[in-house]
C-alpha cells in the first residue's frame, strides 16, 4: 500500500479523504490477492481442496475437480470420508492433521465414477492467530503408476526372491551335502590319522627291523629296531638310494642282497610277487633273516618292504643243539657199533652155540641196534648239513649209475612186496653231473625207501630220468598212501612223518626227506612233489647239468 | 420484454443497500457452472435491457455494489433459466464465495454463531443478523435476519445459504431449515430455525 504521509487527523475533510484513499488501496490489494489466488489455483496441477474443521470440503481447485470427477457444487459440502476407500486410514488422517498439522499418507481415492486411484494424500492443518483450528488443506498426488510399478516390482522381487529362496534352498542342500561330505572326509581323515598313528606305533615298536624302499629304490622308512641293527640314525639314511647305502659298511651285506633281489624282480615279474627270505650275517653276533615283500597298489609295484628278523639267538641255539646232537651221536655210535659187532658175533656162533630162542631175541636186538645206528647216522647227517660241512667229494658222475646202484639195494624188498617196479630212462646219453655220489645216493635212497615202504603189496613204483639243456630231472613215483593235504607244507621239515604213515609203520626217523632236500639243494638242484592221499606220491628233483653249485 | 419484470427491476433498483462485489460474482459463477459461460452473457444482456448494465468481469470483489443488482440478477436468471426458486443458488453461493472461503472461520457452532453478525457486516452495509442456539430444545438453532426486504424470493435464497453454512459447521447426517417468520408475512424480521439429528 502506497500512502502519503499521515494527514492532519483534526481536519475532517483531510481525514475523510485519507480514509477513502486508504480503503481504496486495501480493496485493490485484496482484489490483487484474490486474483493471485485464483490464478494460482487455476495453474496448480496438484489437486487441492480446503476442508473445514468438521471435515467437509468447502473449496477445490480445478485439478482436484478434474481428478475426482466432481464439479464445485457436487464436491462442496462432502465429507472427506466419501473420497477415500480406507475408512480407518481416513479417520487417522483427520486425527493426525488436527494433532500434527502436516500429514502424508498413502490412500485410495474413490472418484465420482467409481474408479479407485492410489494417491498420496498430503494434509496441512490451519489455525488462526488465537490457535483455533480452522480446517485443513488436502493435496492429492496420483501414485497409481508408481504403485503399479511398485506392485510389479514387488511381484518381480517376489518371484526373484522365490527363485533365490529356491536357489538358496539348493545351495543350502548343497552346503549340507558338502558339510556331510566334509564331515565324512573329516571322519575318514581322523580314522586315517588313527590308522597312521597305529601303523606308526606298530612300526616304531615292531621287534623286527623294517625298511621301506620306494619304486626308485630310495629308502623312505626305517624303524628304530632297524636303526639299532645298523647303528645308524634315520636322518642319515632316509631318502638315500640303495646304492648310496653301501657307503655305510654295515649296510653292505644287505645292499648287496637287495641289489640281487631287485635285479631278479626286474627280470622276473612273477618273482616280484613272491616273498623272499634269506639269512644274512650282518656283524658278529648279529644274524638277520631278511624278508622282502613287494608293496603293490593294484598291479603296480610302489615299493619294497624289507623285514629284518633277528635270528642270532635262534641260530646260536640251533648251533648248540646241533653240536649237542653231534656230540651225543658220536658218543652213542661207538658203543652201538660195539654192540652191533658183539651181537653179530653171537649170531654167527663165534662166541659159542646159542639156542633158537636165544637167536630170536638177539636178532631182534640186532635189528633194533641197526635202527639206532641208522638214526644216529641220520642225526649226524643233519647236524653236518646244518653246520654246512656236508659236501666234500664232488665228482662228475653219470646219475643213471647212481640210481641203478640204489635200486639194486632194494631188489629183495621190491620182490618181497611184489611191486611193479620200473626205471624209465631216455635212450640218448645223459650229461654228467658234478655230485657227491655218496650224498646223492643217500638222497635217492631216502626217497625210494619211502616210496617202497609206503606202497602196499603189488603196488607200483616208477623211477623216471629226464634231462634238458641245463638240468637232469629225476622223478620217483609210487602208488602208496599219499600225503595228507593239510600236512604237505611240512614234508621237508625235520622229523616229519605223515599222520597216515605213522599208523602203518612205527619205524622211521622223519629225517630222510629233510636230508634229501638239503642234499639236492646243496647241489644247486630243486626238489618238490605231487601227492594225492590214497593214490600215491611223486617226488621230483633236478640237478644242474653243469657243475656250478654253491657250498653251504 | 416482460412488463412485470421491467417493473420489478425498476422497483428493486430503488432499494438502498450495498454488498461486496465478491457476492455478486457468485451469481456469475453459479450460472457458468450450471449453464455455461454463454448464459452469463445472456443474463448480462437481459439485465442491460432492464436498465441494469452489469458486466460481471468488471465487478471487483472488494468494492461495494448495490444489493439490488444481485437480487435483480437472480430474479432475472430464475426466469431466464427456469429455476423453480432461488434455494439452490442460495445453497451454492458459499461454494463460490471468495469471502466465505477466505474470511469465515468455521469454528465450533457456539463460536461460529457469535461471529455471524460480523460476517454479515463484512459483506453487506445494511440490515443485521443474529444467531442463537436453543437452550430449550436440543440440536436446534435460530437465525434472525432483520431489515432485509428486497424480494420475497430471497427468503429461500437465504434458507439455502444458511443451510450450507450450517452444514459446514454442524456435524450431522441431516440438517433441516425452516423459515418460521417472514417480513413478507407480517413479521418484523425473517427467522430461520435449524434442526439437526
Amino acid at each position: 500500500m502506497a500512502l502519503d504521509k499521515m494527514p492532519n487527523l483534526k481536519n475532517k475533510n483531510e481525514r475523510n479523504e485519507f480514509l477513502k484513499r486508504y480503503e481504496k488501496e486495501i480493496r485493490k490489494d485484496i482484489e490483487d490477492l484474490e486474483k493471485y489466488i485464483e490464478d494460482f489455483s487455476l495453474f496448480l496441477p496438484l489437486p487441492v481442496c480446503n476442508v473445514v474443521p468438521r471435515d467437509v470440503i468447502i473449496w477445490t481447485n480445478p485439478s482436484f475437480r478434474d481428478f475426482t470427477g466432481y464439479n464445485e457444487m457436487e464436491i462442496a459440502g462432502k465429507e472427506i470420508d466419501t473420497l477415500f476407500l480406507e475408512k480407518r486410514e481416513t479417520e487417522l488422517l483427520k486425527k493426525e492433521i488436527k494433532e500434527f498439522t502436516k500429514v502424508n499418507r498413502e490412500m485410495t481415492l474413490l472418484t465420482k465414477d467409481g474408479k479407485k486411484i492410489a494417491v498420496n494424500v498430503y494434509g496441512m492443518g490451519r489455525r488462526d492467530r488465537e490457535g483455533n483450528f480452522l480446517g485443513y488443506f488436502l493435496a492429492l498426488s496420483d501414485i497409481s503408476k508408481l504403485k503399479a510399478f511398485q506392485t510389479e516390482l514387488e511381484m518381480r522381487v517376489g518371484e526373484r526372491t522365490k527363485e533365490l529362496k529356491e536357489k538358496a534352498s539348493d545351495l543350502e542342500s548343497a552346503r549340507k551335502s558338502l558339510l556331510n561330505i566334509l564331515e565324512d572326509v573329516e571322519k575318514e581323515r581322523t580314522i586315517a590319522e588313527e590308522e597312521r598313528d597305529k601303523t606308526q606305533t606298530i612300526i616304531t615298536n615292531f621287534t623286527d627291523g623294517l625298511l621301506v624302499f620306494d619304486e626308485k629304490k630310495t629308502l623312505i622308512l626305517i624303524n628304530p629296531q632297524a636303526e639299532n641293527f645298523f647303528e645308524i640314525r634315520d636322518k642319515d639314511v632316509i631318502n638315500k638310494k640303495l646304492s648310496g647305502l653301501s657307503a655305510f659298511p654295515i649296510f653292505k651285506p644287505l645292499t648287496k642282497l637287495l641289489e640281487e633281489i631287485f635285479a631278479t624282480e626286474i627280470t622276473d615279474s612273477i618273482e616280484m610277487k613272491r616273498l623272499f627270505r634269506k639269512e644274512l650275517p650282518i656283524k658278529e653276533n648279529l644274524i638277520l633273516e631278511v624278508s622282502t615283500l613287494p608293496l603293490q597298489k593294484g598291479e603296480e609295484k610302489i615299493g619294497t618292504l624289507v623285514i629284518l628278523h633277528d635270528i642270532t639267538r635262534e641260530k646260536m641255539v640251533e648251533r648248540m643243539k646241533s653240536e649237542f646232537v653231534s656230540l651225543a651221536a658220536h658218543q652213542l655210535r661207538t658203543p652201538l657199533s660195539a654192540i652191533k659187532w658183539t651181537l653179530r658175533m653171537l649170531l654167527d656162533g663165534d662166541l659159542g652155540e646159542i639156542t633158537q630162542e636165544q637167536r630170536g631175541f638177539i636178532e631182534k636186538t640186532y635189528k633194533g641196534n641197526e635202527r639206532m645206528i641208522s638214526l644216529i647216522n641220520d642225526l649226524l647227517n643233519v647236524t653236518r648239513i646244518e653246520e654246512g660241512r656236508y659236501l666234500y667229494q664232488l665228482i662228475p658222475t653219470n646219475i643213471e649209475s647212481v640210481i641203478q646202484f640204489v635200486i639194486s639195494s632194494y631188489k629183495e624188498e621190491i620182490k618181497k612186496k611184489k611191486l611193479k617196479f620200473e626205471f624209465l630212462k631216455l635212450k640218448e646219453k645223459f650229461p654228467q653231473v658234478s655230485i657227491d655220489v655218496e650224498k646223492i645216493r643217500l638222497a635217492i635212497q631216502n626217497i625210494l625207501d619211502n616210496a617202497i615202504r609206503y606202497t602196499p603189496l603189488e603196488g607200483e613204483v616208477t623211477i623216471s630220468l629226464d634231462s634238458d639243456k641245463n638240468n637232469i630231472e629225476v622223478s620217483i613215483k609210487d602208488t602208496g598212501v599219499g600225503i595228507p593235504k593239510d600236512q604237505r607244507g611240512r614234508v621237508f621239515a625235520k622229523f616229519f612223518r605223515g599222520a597216515n604213515v605213522i599208523k602203518l609203520e612205527t619205524e622211521g626217523t622223519g629225517l630222510g626227506i629233510f636230508i634229501a632236500k638239503n642234499i639236492i639243494e646243496a647241489h644247486g638242484g630243486k626238489i618238490w612233489f605231487k601227492s594225492e592221499e590214497g593214490k600215491g606220491t611223486t617226488f621230483y628233483f633236478t640237478l644242474p647239468a653243469k657243475e656250478r653249485f654253491e657250498e653251504f | 420484454m416482460n412488463k412485470s419484470l421491467k417493473e420489478e427491476a425498476e422497483k428493486l433498483l430503488q432499494i438502498k443497500g450495498m454488498t461486496k462485489g465478491s457476492e455478486i460474482l457468485t451469481l456469475a459463477h453459479y450460472i457458468e457452472s450450471k449453464h455455461g459461460k454463454k448464459e452469463v452473457w445472456t443474463l448480462e444482456r437481459k439485465l442491460e435491457e432492464l436498465g441494469c448494465p452489469i458486466h460481471f468481469n468488471e465487478i471487483e470483489p472488494a468494492i461495494w455494489y448495490p444489493e439490488s443488482w444481485i437480487v435483480l440478477g437472480m430474479i432475472v436468471a430464475k426466469e431466464l433459466f427456469d429455476w423453480k426458486d432461488l434455494y439452490d443458488i442460495g445453497y451454492n453461493s458459499p461454494v463460490f464465495s471468495f469471502g466465505v472461503r477466505v474470511f469465515m472461520k468455521f469454528l465450533p457452532l457456539k463460536a461460529f454463531v457469535t461471529q455471524i453478525p460480523g460476517y454479515w457486516r463484512k459483506f453487506l452495509d445494511f440490515g443485521e443478523i443474529e444467531g442463537l442456539i436453543s437452550t430449550e430444545e436440543k440440536n436446534c438453532g435460530t437465525v434472525r435476519l432483520k431489515n432485509y426486504m428486497f424480494h420475497p424470493d430471497m427468503c429461500l435464497y437465504f434458507a439455502g445459504f444458511f443451510l450450507r453454512l450450517a452444514e459446514y459447521v454442524i456435524k450431522s447426517k441431516k440438517i433441516t431449515i425452516k423459515e418460521t417468520k417472514c417480513i413478507y408475512k407480517g413479521d418484523s424480521y425473517h427467522e430461520y430455525v435449524f434442526k439437526w439429528l
